[in-house]
């Protein structure tokens, strides 16, 4: 396994082609607009390595035998779903925002079992080759970006209808070595940072789209490859890393960018999926509910330090014991472990596959994403009625420290009087990190937008038996339905 | 207690965390403090890791009143000191006083394993 510092040094011997606000960026690892994500990911290497929370954050590979990095396992049994969703929770209670390594490890559990069960049906040999990559992910513990999102074009039209064909990441060729790939994976979590990228497909497809049925591995730095780097709420703040970027040492979010695939070679050996468009569908959904999982425990981490912050900020203002504002914090906390109760139980109430591997259920962990994009957002308008107007309107930390107007900030913005003013500064700073823009779009639409959960809930809720229920508590016989039918 | 060549050292006792996914207490600080008093009073106490073989008694540090580490001791011959959140054997106690508290019921098992034979076959939490 690798440590947190290990893992950092291992990125400077990647050559990635990144561009952030036009410019090309020849030193990742130490921009400030990169680097903290970098520190966010550095700590689930970290974790792995303190007794404290190596019983979460390590687990034996079922493949070797070795002690590995959980977030290169694949799920074996209930517990390893649940201990996943608490490490999460972990994670995020020291980081405050995304560590950007869950992404690969679902789409790594989400390939393993569709190739075993695409195997079974199609004669392919697609399982025994992703084992020998996990083997080699597992041995050399790399971060792994899951692609899934394409760009999509004309949401109303499939894959192979779009004016522009690359809307939709596809083969353009295949040869007797491997496979060229071209288009566009978007908001690609933690790309800019790790080593490999697994893409597949982002939508169920018919036969007439089998270009785009393609899941295959490549290193980042595969040539062909481009990441043009997203902006984020604030992200000029970066670059002086101090009191007003509230969390400068992990920031915000992921840093997410879109990744382009300009004819990218792969080999056969990496190549997942090729052409099979009716497993396609099923890939998304496993990526999907195994990323749904996770929401109940990395948003609960970064909650528990809304809440803690909000309940700083209510005491730095003077306002703690009021009950109007002890009543938001219960209601912050409410909301919170409801969403961890969701994750908890979609975990417990797992389920195995054909591969051997465990399942998440998926009727629970859609509801407990879908629940994130309501209750995180209710969280942060709760913290910041609680905290005030001023994290919106608070002057920088260079006011803070000038000489000739800091006076006037520090009696100003001044709470309580065993307060400092600069901690209320940092506290308000941190709140307003976050539940600023970026962070709260990331609830709504990580892991897929609500209405992508509202499909598959009403999918799985089994309406027919429901009505069935209804009707005999009613006295409403199947058959005199039939008669007047 | 234990048996082998550990110089000064007449128990061995073993620390194991539980994962820590929302512990009310500082799990870490706690063994940093047993540690401390452990080297201070009781310099023929050892905290020791699972992994370092031979220990005599076992300190689960749960970080809440669930106590998973508790699970893969469930079945422990050696004497458990249970741990978890403000709790030590499932009586409250308060984090501050949590190490002095384990100090005190290690004691009282050496006068109890003084007292008894050695060998006693005392089992799960003591």
């Amino acid at each position: 396994m690798k440590t947190g510092q290990e893992y950092i040094e291992s990125l400077r011997q990647l050559k990635l082609n990144i561009f952030y606000r036009g410019k090309k960026i020849d030193n990742p690892v130490d921009h400030p607009a990169i680097r903290p994500h970098i520190n966010s990911a550095a700590v689930t290497y970290d974790f792995a390595f303190k007794p404290e929370f190596e019983d979460l954050a390590t687990a034996t590979s079922h493949l070797t035998g070795e002690k590995i990095n959980r977030f290169t396992h694949i799920h074996m049994s209930t517990d390893d779903l649940v201990k996943k969703v608490k490490l999460l929770r972990a994670i995020a209670q020291q980081t405050g925002t995304c560590f950007q390594r869950c992404v690969g490890f679902d789409a790594m559990n989400a390939v393993y079992s569709v190739t075993y069960e695409m195997d079974e049906k199609l004669g392919t040999g697609y399982h025994a080759k992703f084992i020998e990559y996990l083997k080699y992910i597992q041995k050399e513990d790399l971060m792994v970006t899951g692609g899934m999102t394409d760009p999509k074009g004309d949401r109303g039209l499939p894959p192979s209808k779009q004016p522009d064909p690359d809307m939709f990441l596809h083969i353009v060729e295949k040869r007797s070595d491997g496979i060229v790939i071209r288009g566009a994976k978007a908001h690609q979590t933690g790309s800019v940072n790790s080593h490999e990228m697994l893409v597949m497909p982002t939508a169920a497809l018919g036969p007439e789209d089998s270009n785009y049925a393609v899941s295959f591995a490549v290193p980042s730095d595969t040539p062909g490859m481009t990441y043009i780097f997203g902006r984020q709420t604030n992200d000029d703040r970066k670059e002086v890393a101090g009191i007003d970027c509230g969390n400068a040492r992990y920031s915000i979010v992921g840093g997410e960018a879109l990744v382009v695939f300009d004819n990218v070679f792969v080999p056969w050996e990496r190549v997942f999926m090729c052409g099979e468009t009716e497993f396609a569908g099923m890939l998304v959904e496993r990526f999907a509910s195994y990323h749904r999982q996770n929401y109940g425990g990395c948003k609960v981490g970064v909650s528990d330090i809304l809440i803690g912050a909000t309940a700083a900020s209510a005491e730095y203002n003077g306002v703690e014991k009021a009950s109007h504002v002890k009543d938001k914090i219960i209601e912050m906390i409410h909301l919170s472990e409801t969403l961890h109760t969701g994750s908890l139980a979609c975990s417990y109430e797992g389920r195995q596959l054909p591969s051997g591997q465990y399942y998440v259920n998926t009727m629970y962990a859609n509801t407990v994403k879908h629940n994130v994009t309501r209750f995180i957002y209710e969280i942060a308008r709760l913290a910041h009625d609680v905290a005030g107007g001023f994290i919106a309107t608070l002057p920088s930390e260079e006011d803070l420290k000038s000489a000739e107007v800091g006076p006037y900030v520090e009696k100003y913005f001044r709470g309580n009087e065993n307060t400092s003013t600069e901690d209320r500064i940092r506290m308000a700073r941190l709140v307003e990190n976050m539940t600023g823009g970026t962070a709260l779009a990331e609830s709504m639409h990580g892991a897929g937008s609500p209405q992508a959960q509202r499909v598959m809930m009403f999918r799985e809720a089994n309406i027919k038996q429901k009505k069935k229920l209804a009707k005999k508590l009613a006295g409403i016989s199947e058959s005199c339905e039939e008669k007047i039918k | 207690m234990a048996a082998g060549p550990h110089n000064n050292v007449i128990m061995r006792i073993a620390v194991k965390y539980c994962g820590g996914c929302n512990p009310s207490i500082d799990r870490a600080n706690l063994v940093g403090k047993l540690a401390m008093l452990f080297a201070e009073t009781h310099p023929d106490w050892k905290l020791v890791t699972l992994n370092e073989g031979a220990y005599d008694a076992v300190i689960l540090i749960n970080g809440c009143p669930v106590g998973c580490a508790q699970k893969q001791f469930l079945d422990e011959k050696r004497p458990v000191f249970l741990i978890a959140g403000e709790s030590l054997q499932r009586e409250r106690v308060s984090e501050k006083d949590l190490p002095q508290e384990v100090i005190k019921k290690i004691m009282n098992l050496e006068r109890t394993q003084g007292k008894k034979a050695k060998n006693e076959n005392r089992t799960g939490i003591y």
